[in-house]
Formats: C-alpha cells, structure tokens, sequence
C-alpha cells in the first residue's frame, strides 16, 4: 500500500493519512476477530479527530481507502461510526455485534466520511471457485482445511469467507445504513452521503463485478421516491490483477509504466472526482452492463419472503412446490410472496457430520439471505426447512443477530433439543420467532445419527426432529 | 404433542403443504385432527433405538471402520518382499518381524486383495458421498 499513500500525499500534500497495518497483513492465519480490529480502529479514529480539533481547525471531510480484506474493514469503519440504525417505531434491521455494544451512538465525525474507495474490495466475500487458476485453488484450498481443521475456523481471513458472519453483518448494516427509512439514534431518518467507488482490475479473478450490495442501494431511491445522486460507482483498471492494482508507484519499470500510470489515473478519479463525473460512461460501468448475471433491481411490493430448504440425501425438488403453494395463499390473503428454493446439491450423511462442511452449508444460505435482503427490502422473512435445512436455520438464528425469520417450520429437525431454549435465552430482545416443529413416528435418520451425537455437543446435532425441542423457560 | 405418520421425509410431503403455507401464511398451527396424517404415538420400536443410539451410532462407525481396518491388514500384512526387498529390513525391529514378509502371496490371492482394495475403496467413497 505505500505506492498508494504517496499517491494520496502528492495529490494531497495537506492531507493527513492515518495506514494502519492489520495483523491478518502481516501473518495470513492471524487470529483476531475482525469486529475487535474494527472497534480498535474507531477508537483511534476518535482519537485523531479529537487531537486535530485541539490543534485548530477539524477536518472537513474524511476519505476510506481499502485494499482486499481491508476494503470490507473501511465499510465497516463508516457503518459503526454511523450508530446502530433503527425505524420509527424502533425495531432495529440489523442490530450491531457484541463487539460494537459500546458504538450504538454514532461518532461525531460521522458525517464526515464522504467517500469509501475500495481497491479490489472483498464484499461479498472469498470462495474457493472454479474462476480461480489452479495454483490460487490449490493455495486456497490447503489454506481453507487449515484454517477450518487446525485453527477451528478461527483465522480473521475466515470472517470475510462468502456468507461468514462478520461480512453478512455488514451487508445488512450497510443496505440499513443506506435506507433512507432508517435513521442513525437520535436523528431524523436520513441517507448518509457517501460515494462508494469500486476499483477493480481487469484480471482480477477474485473479486466478481456482481461482489456487492451496492448496486440495490442507489435503487432504493427510485421506489422510495426519494431523490438522492448514485451513490456507487465501478471502474475497472486494465491490466490489473487483484495483487498488483495497488501498484502505482511512479518508480518502476519501463514495462510496467503503463499499467501504473492508468492505476494512478483511476485512482485519483476514484478518490476525488466529483460523483457527476464519475457517473459518465467512460469512467464507471454502467449497471447494466456490470455483470449479466446481476440480480433483479430490489422489490418494495413483495411484503414476505420464505426460503425452503431441503435436506441431507435429497435434491430438493420439493421445495418449489411446496412454495408455490405458499405464494398461492399467500395471494389469497392480500400478501405478495416471494420464494427462496435455491439448492446447496446433494448433501450425503458422511460429509454432514463435520460440522465444517455444515458451516459451509450456513454461510452459503446466509450469503443468499443477504441477497434476499438487498432484493426485497421492506419484507419478513420465514423458514421452511427439512433435515439439514433446520440446522442452517437454527445455526443462523444463533450466530446471526441479523438474521431474522418469523415464522419457522422444521421437518425431520436434526438440531439439538436444547436449541430451542438457548436460542430464547440469548436472544432475550429479538423479535418472536413463531416456530412449527413436524415429529414424525418412524424418523430412523434422526433417532439413529443425529440423536447418537447428541451426547457430544461439539457436533451440534441432536433430536429435535425426533423428540422435540426442550421447553423454553419462559414458555416460548 | 402429536406425531405427524410417516419416516424422515414426511414433513415436506405433499399431505401438509397446506398446513405448511397456512402457517406461513397466517401463523396458525395446523389443526391434527385427521388420524392419517397425525397420531397421538410415536412408533415403540424407533423410540427404543433412539434411546440406544448414543452407543448404536458410534458401535456402526467402528463397524465401518473396523472391516475397512481388517481388510486392510489382509491385504497389505503380507507385504510382497519379492518386489520391495528393503522393506523386510525396514519394517523388521531386530529380531522381531511382526510376522511380515514372510511369504509372496499367489498370483491369484494378489489379484483377489486388489479386487477387495478397490471395492472397499469404492463403497467408502459411495458411502460418503451417495448415502
């Protein structure tokens, strides 16, 4: 990153620059939690505003610059600096970690964050896919059983895995933060002005152009009625690849000049040209023609979504029908249904004893819950789930505040009996969840495996699908 | 609490899509009033293997494991010494040899061993990944 910081301090020789090294920078398998650097780094943040409104004039505005891993940290940085966000009537979209208990208020240097430049910013999060070449595979493979066999999942890098909890968090908190119906504590309901400005090469292989949330952001405004300037922009940088886009040093070789000298270029576009300009063709992408495969502009009419899921040892064609059948009713009562029927494929019973398979199984549904959440904004969300399915929706309750589901059905549950009262009692303030669980009379699959490990709670598996969930102490 | 009849797969049968999408719908539990659907029992003979499987479980994974374990020293035991002279001197610890090496199996018993090897092999990855 120092090519990037004499960049900022020739074209901004006034400016003050504050480039923290993470641990995760320094040592790939770190193993701090990625919501203490965050907090760590507001607590300093405060310090160097405080120091510069003692020395005489503040600052007037402050720009984000991440690279990588550190461009989901920068977002992050703006989205607690703005306070926890809530509706009118109180009820919070997605309430901030444990971490961040003492940031609910927001900073009062909030306000000056103007611009968020990501620099091959991971936002939706990394997966081993077959888009990378076979070298990156094969390092990212072994570096993903290490983590998950050896260090239990707990490396920082593994906060920012594609539907890990510390990325959907700040998906969520972001599409709240950027909702013009939420409001930060104690002001009036109101969109930040931020410019978020993506930077991506055109080898970049891995990061996709669809890698972000953003772009049902700036569509908020058109249902809401509520006209605010675009707030993203994507520019892509040519011949740049993930590692060598923040190369763009002055110094360096004759063949690579070119690509320095365009990387400076975009930049410098990127950090301080007006959003008007950005928005012309030539510099940013337009929506349209980001990715093919972006997902349809966010639904304001579609009042509940449910997501169905199937089991282990099932295809899940099921799952369709059987939400057809919702949204047909749904119809009949006056509500717009939308569905959620995706598959995760054939899910054999050895691999679904580990619980790191599992996990991947979760992170998967909880990528797509993001997804369902930038797509229809104003919805509830409820749960179909049979076999595994219950278990991602349990385990989402649990290790996701954000998570909302309402109403939930489980079917061949394979979560623990006690599950039902740990969730009760740690989420003491969460909405009510109404849940519906089918106890079936012969369920063999249950009785035998998931129920003979529940003796040993670190596969989190148990019987509830066979003998029911303990009671709550409340009575829920 | 009633039963809904049925195995594993019986709450996502077509029987209580209804009553599915009505609590979805509405938030109103389905009522179990129809005995074909519902009962009131649950089958004894799965509450008892329930009850047991805290050992039935772990007993069936050192089953599996233990046939693969066994298969495994028959096959690989008597080490063909022939082909791989050093591994007699390798295995041996002084005069102890644990009983390797101490004859070349048939033709037949070789062709036999590989034939088990990669049926085992071959259940272990249908097992793990089909059932």
């Amino acid at each position: 990153m120092a090519a990037v910081r004499e960049t900022i301090r020739e074209d901004w020789p006034g400016a003050d620059i504050y480039a923290p090294v993470f641990p995760f920078g320094k040592w790939r398998l770190s193993c701090q939690r990625a919501a203490t650097i965050v907090a760590d780094q507001i607590k300093i943040i405060d310090e160097l505003v405080a120091e510069r409104k003692q020395s005489g004039s503040g600052y007037k505005d402050i720009t984000l610059v991440g690279y990588s891993f550190s461009a989901a940290l920068a977002r992050k940085i703006a989205i607690i600096a703005y306070g926890e966000q809530s509706s009118t009537n109180g009820e919070r979209p997605a309430p901030f970690e444990l971490e961040f208990r003492h940031f609910k208020m927001p900073r009062t240097w909030a306000k000056l964050i103007k611009r968020i430049v990501l620099l091959a910013g991971i936002n939706r999060g990394w997966s081993v896919s077959s888009a990378m070449d076979w070298t990156t595979t094969v390092k990212w493979s072994a570096m993903q059983l290490l983590g998950e066999t050896v260090l239990r999942g707990k490396p920082t890098l593994f906060e920012i895995r594609k539907g890990a909890p510390f990325l959907v968090h700040t998906r969520l908190q972001w599409l709240a933060l950027m909702n013009p119906e939420y409001r930060s504590p104690g002001q009036q309901p109101e969109r930040p002005d931020i410019v978020v400005v993506q930077l991506l090469g055109t080898g970049d292989d891995l990061v996709s152009p669809d890698d972000t949330v953003d772009y049902s952001v700036d569509l908020f405004k058109e249902q809401s009625g509520v006209m605010v300037r675009p707030s993203y922009f994507y520019i892509e940088v040519k011949h740049s690849t993930h590692h060598n886009v923040i190369d763009m040093a002055k110094a360096g070789t004759t063949q690579t000049k070119r690509a320095r000298a365009e990387r400076r270029r975009k930049f410098l576009l990127a950090l301080k040209e007006d959003p008007a300009i950005l928005a012309h063709k030539t510099i940013s992408i337009p929506r349209e023609h980001m990715a093919d495969n972006l997902p349809p502009p966010p639904d304001p009419d579609v009042t509940h979504v449910v997501f169905v899921i199937h089991g282990i040892r099932d295809k899940g064609f099921w799952t369709q029908k059987m939400a057809r059948r919702i949204k047909e009713l749904g119809e009949k009562n006056g509500q717009k249904f939308a569905s959620w029927t995706e598959s995760y494929g054939y899910f054999a019973m050895a691999p679904f004893i580990f619980d790191t398979v599992r996990q991947r199984k979760v992170e998967w549904m909880m990528d797509r819950y993001a997804e369902a959440r930038a797509r229809y904004p104003k919805a509830k969300f409820h749960y179909v789930g049979h076999s595994n399915g219950t278990y991602l929706a349990a385990k989402a309750l649990l290790d996701y505040p954000a998570a909302r589901f309402e109403r939930v059905v489980f079917a061949g549950s394979v979560v623990r009996r006690d599950w039902w009262p740990s969730f009760i009692q740690r989420n003491p303030d969460a909405p009510r969840v109404k849940l519906l669980n089918y106890v079936a009379t012969r369920d063999w699959v249950v009785a035998l495996f998931p129920k003979g490990v529940q003796p040993w709670r670190r596969f989190e598996l148990g019987s509830a699908g066979h003998d029911g969930f303990d009671p709550a102490s409340d009575g829920g | 609490m009633k039963y809904i009849v049925g195995g594993h797969g019986a709450g996502h049968e077509e029987a209580h899509w209804d009553d599915i999408a009505k609590f979805i719908v509405t938030g109103d539990p389905p009522q179990p009033t129809d005995s074909r659907l519902f009962s009131k029992t649950q089958s004894a003979f799965w509450r008892i293997v329930g009850g047991a499987s805290f050992i039935i479980f772990p007993t069936l994974v050192a089953v599996i494991l233990g046939i693969g374990i066994l298969l495994f020293w028959w096959m690989f035991a008597k080490l063909p010494c022939s082909v791989f002279p050093y591994l007699r001197d390798l295995i041996s610890l002084g005069e102890l040899t644990w009983g390797v090496c101490t004859s070349d199996p048939t033709a037949r018993e070789a062709a036999l061993r590989a034939i088990w090897f990669f049926m085992y092999l071959w259940m272990v990855y249908l097992a793990a990944t089909r059932f």
